[in-house]
C-alpha cells in the first residue's frame, strides 16, 4: 500500500473544505455589501 | 537527571491546569453576564473585567506557555537525550513566580486591563513584572535547548521533526516577544511606576500586535507537532509527509510576525497600503495551516485505509472515534473539526474590507474560541494527560468520561461559536458587560433582537463548562491513581512515508534571515506612520 498510496480522499476533503470556506466568506461579504 | 526532569515536566503541566479552574469558572461567568442572568458589575467578589482578564491570562497565556515549555523539555530530552536540568528548573521558577505575581495583580489588586493590556488602561507594576518574568522563564527554557540541539547536530544531519517543530515554535516566540518586551519595559511599566506621564497608545498597540498575532502560532505549533508525531502513532498510521510538515514550520517562521497590523485595520494612523500588505501576508500565513490540514488528513486516510477503510470519503468512518484505549485520538479529531470552522472565521477576520463587518464584535471571541479554544485547547488538554500519564507511570481511571470530554467540548464550542459569531455579525459587542446594558431590560440600551444569540452562546458555554468539569474529574483521577508502569519521558511517534533529509529543511539560518528581512519590510513604514501620525 505504501508505494501506491495516493490521498485521493484527502484531496476531495480539502476541496470540499475550500468550497465551504468560500461559501462562508461570501456570506459575510454579502452582509458587508448589503450595509453599503 | 531524568528523575528531576520528569518531576519538572509534571509540575509544568499540573500547575496551569489547576489554575485553569479559575479560568474556566470565569468562562461560565462570561456567558451568564452576556445573557443577562448576572446583572451587576461584579459577582462573588470578582468584577466583570477582572474576571475577563483572569479568563484570558490563565487560559491563553499561562496554560499555553507552561504547556509549550513542558512539551519542549519532553521533546528535547526524548529525541536528543541531553538537557541541562538545573537551567530547566530555573526557567520553571521564573515562570511560576511571574504567574503568581500576575495572579496577585488580578485577584488582589483587581487588575482589569484584559489580556491585551492596551493603554490607556494601566495595571499595577506587579502585573507587568510578572508577565516579563513568565516570558523570560520561557526564553531560558528555549536557550537551554539550543546547546542540546547544536551538540546533537554535530553528530547528526537529520533533525527529528518534533525537535524542528519545537525550535520553530520558540524561535517565533522569541522574536515576537521582543516588541511586547519593549512595550512593557519602556512604556507600560514606567507609566505604571509613575516615571512617565504620557505614553504613545498607538505605538503601544502596534508593538503589542506585532507580538499578539504571532502568539497564535506559539499556541498552535506545539499542537501541530503532536498532530505530526503522536496522532499517526495513536491510529497506527504513518505520517503522510515529513517534508510537508517541515515546509509548514518554515512558512510559519517567515510569515507569523509581519502580519500583526491586520488586528489594527480600524486603527487610524497607519497607512492603508501597509494594512493591505500585511493583510496579504496574513493570507500567506494561512498556507502552512492548509498544508497541515492536508497532511494530517492524508495521515488519517492512510491509517483508515490500512484498517480496511475505502471509498472517496467513507474511510472517515474507519477511524477510532470511540475507542477508549485510543482516547487521545478523540481530543485531536474533535479539535480538528472545530479548527475547520476556526480557519474560515479567521480568514474573514484577515480580509481587510470584510473585517469591518465583524470588527470589535462578539464575532472575534467567537472565532478564537474555535482556534485557541478549539484545536489548541483540546490538544493541550489531551497531550497534558498523555504526558502526565507517562511521567508518573499512571493510567487514566475514568476512561469513558475522558472520551466524553472532547466531544462535549466540540459540540459546546460550535454552539458557542454560532452564538457569538452570529451575534457579532448583527453588532453585539465584545468585552462589554451585557448584563448591565444590552441584555438588561431595565437598561435604555436593551436590545431584544440580540438575545437569541446570547442564549445560543449560553447553551454552548454551559456544555463547554460541563466538559471541563468532567475533564477535571479525569485529571485529578489520573493524579491520584496508582502507579502501574515505569515512569518515563516518552513521545511516541510513527514513521513517515517520506524523509526530509535536505539541509534546508533541517536548518534554521536561512529562514531566520528571510524572516527578519520580511519583518523589517512589513513593519518599518508602519512604525514611521505611527510616529508621524501621533507626533512621536
Amino acid at each position: 500500500m505504501e508505494d501506491k498510496f495516493f490521498p485521493k480522499g484527502s484531496i476531495a476533503f480539502f476541496l470540499l473544505m475550500l468550497f465551504f470556506y468560500a461559501l462562508i466568506w461570501l456570506a459575510v461579504y454579502l452582509v458587508m455589501l448589503a450595509r453599503g | 537527571m531524568e528523575k528531576a526532569l520528569k518531576k519538572l515536566i509534571f509540575w509544568e503541566l499540573v500547575i496551569p491546569i489547576i489554575l485553569l479552574i479559575l479560568g474556566i469558572y470565569h468562562g461560565l461567568m462570561q456567558v451568564l453576564y452576556r445573557v443577562g442572568i448576572i446583572k451587576s458589575i461584579d459577582f462573588l467578589g470578582l468584577n466583570y473585567y477582572q474576571g475577563l482578564t483572569l479568563h484570558g491570562v490563565v487560559n491563553a497565556i499561562a496554560l499555553t506557555t507552561f504547556f509549550a515549555v513542558a512539551f519542549g523539555n519532553a521533546i528535547i530530552y526524548h529525541y536528543l537525550r541531553r538537557i541541562n536540568t538545573a537551567i530547566a528548573w530555573l526557567s520553571f521558577w521564573l515562570m511560576l513566580i511571574g504567574t503568581l505575581l500576575v495572579a496577585y495583580a488580578i485577584l488582589i489588586q483587581k487588575t482589569d486591563v484584559l489580556y491585551t493590556f492596551y493603554p490607556p488602561l494601566i495595571a499595577p507594576p506587579t502585573f507587568y513584572i510578572g508577565a516579563v518574568l513568565l516570558v523570560i522563564g520561557s526564553w531560558i527554557a528555549f536557550f537551554n535547548w539550543i546547546p542540546s540541539y547544536l551538540s546533537y547536530k554535530k553528530e547528526n544531519k537529520y533533525t527529528p521533526l518534533a525537535v524542528y517543530g519545537i525550535l520553530t515554535t520558540f524561535l517565533i516566540w522569541f522574536l515576537c516577544t521582543i516588541p511586547v518586551a519593549v512595550e512593557i519595559l519602556f512604556m507600560l511599566l514606567p507609566k505604571s511606576l509613575g516615571l512617565v506621564e504620557n505614553i504613545n497608545n498607538l505605538l503601544a498597540r502596534t508593538l503589542f500586535w506585532m507580538f499578539g498575532h504571532a502568539l497564535v502560532y506559539f499556541w498552535l505549533l506545539p499542537v501541530y507537532i503532536a498532530l505530526y508525531t503522536l496522532l499517526p502513532k495513536v491510529i497506527s498510521s504513518k505520517l503522510f509527509s515529513d517534508t510537508f510538515a517541515r515546509v509548514s514550520f518554515v512558512l510559519f517562521i517567515l510569515f507569523s510576525i509581519p502580519v500583526g497590523v491586520h488586528h489594527q485595520y480600524a486603527d487610524p494612523g497607519i497607512g492603508t497600503t501597509w494594512k493591505l500588505i500585511q493583510g496579504v501576508l496574513t493570507f500567506m500565513v494561512a498556507i502552512p495551516s492548509f498544508i497541515t490540514a492536508f497532511t494530517v488528513s492524508a495521515t488519517l486516510e492512510y491509517g483508515a485505509r490500512k484498517n480496511g477503510g475505502n471509498g472517496l470519503l467513507t474511510w472517515l468512518f474507519k477511524l477510532p472515534y470511540f475507542d477508549k484505549e485510543k482516547w487521545l485520538f478523540a481530543y485531536f479529531i474533535s479539535g480538528l473539526f472545530v479548527f475547520i470552522l476556526g480557519g474560515i472565521t479567521g480568514i474573514v477576520n484577515a480580509s481587510y474590507n470584510v473585517n469591518l463587518v465583524v470588527h470589535n464584535s462578539s464575532y472575534v471571541p467567537g472565532h478564537f474560541h474555535l482556534t485557541v479554544g478549539g484545536l489548541v485547547f483540546l490538544g493541550i488538554l489531551g497531550v497534558s494527560l498523555y504526558l502526565i500519564s507517562k511521567v508518573t507511570g499512571k493510567e487514566i481511571r475514568f476512561k469513558s468520561l475522558n472520551l466524553l470530554v472532547p466531544y462535549m467540548w466540540l459540540i459546546g464550542s460550535v454552539i458557542f461559536g454560532i452564538g457569538m459569531m452570529g451575534g457579532g455579525i448583527f453588532g453585539i459587542p465584545r468585552r462589554t458587560n451585557l448584563g448591565l446594558t444590552y441584555s438588561n431590560p431595565d437598561s435604555p440600551l436593551y436590545n431584544p433582537d440580540w438575545m437569541i444569540w446570547n442564549y445560543i452562546a449560553l447553551v454552548g458555554g454551559i456544555i463547554m463548562f460541563l466538559a471541563m468539569v468532567f475533564y477535571f474529574i479525569v485529571f485529578f483521577g489520573l493524579l491520584f491513581s496508582k502507579k502501574v508502569s515505569e515512569e518515563k519521558i516518552e513521545i511516541e511517534y510513527a514513521e513517515s512515508l517520506d524523509r526530509a533529509d535536505s539541509k534546508l529543511l533541517n536548518d534554521f539560518k536561512i529562514w531566520i534571515v528571510l524572516a527578519l528581512i520580511l519583518i523589517v519590510i512589513a513593519y518599518t513604514f508602519v512604525y514611521f506612520d505611527v510616529i508621524k501620525s501621533t507626533g512621536g
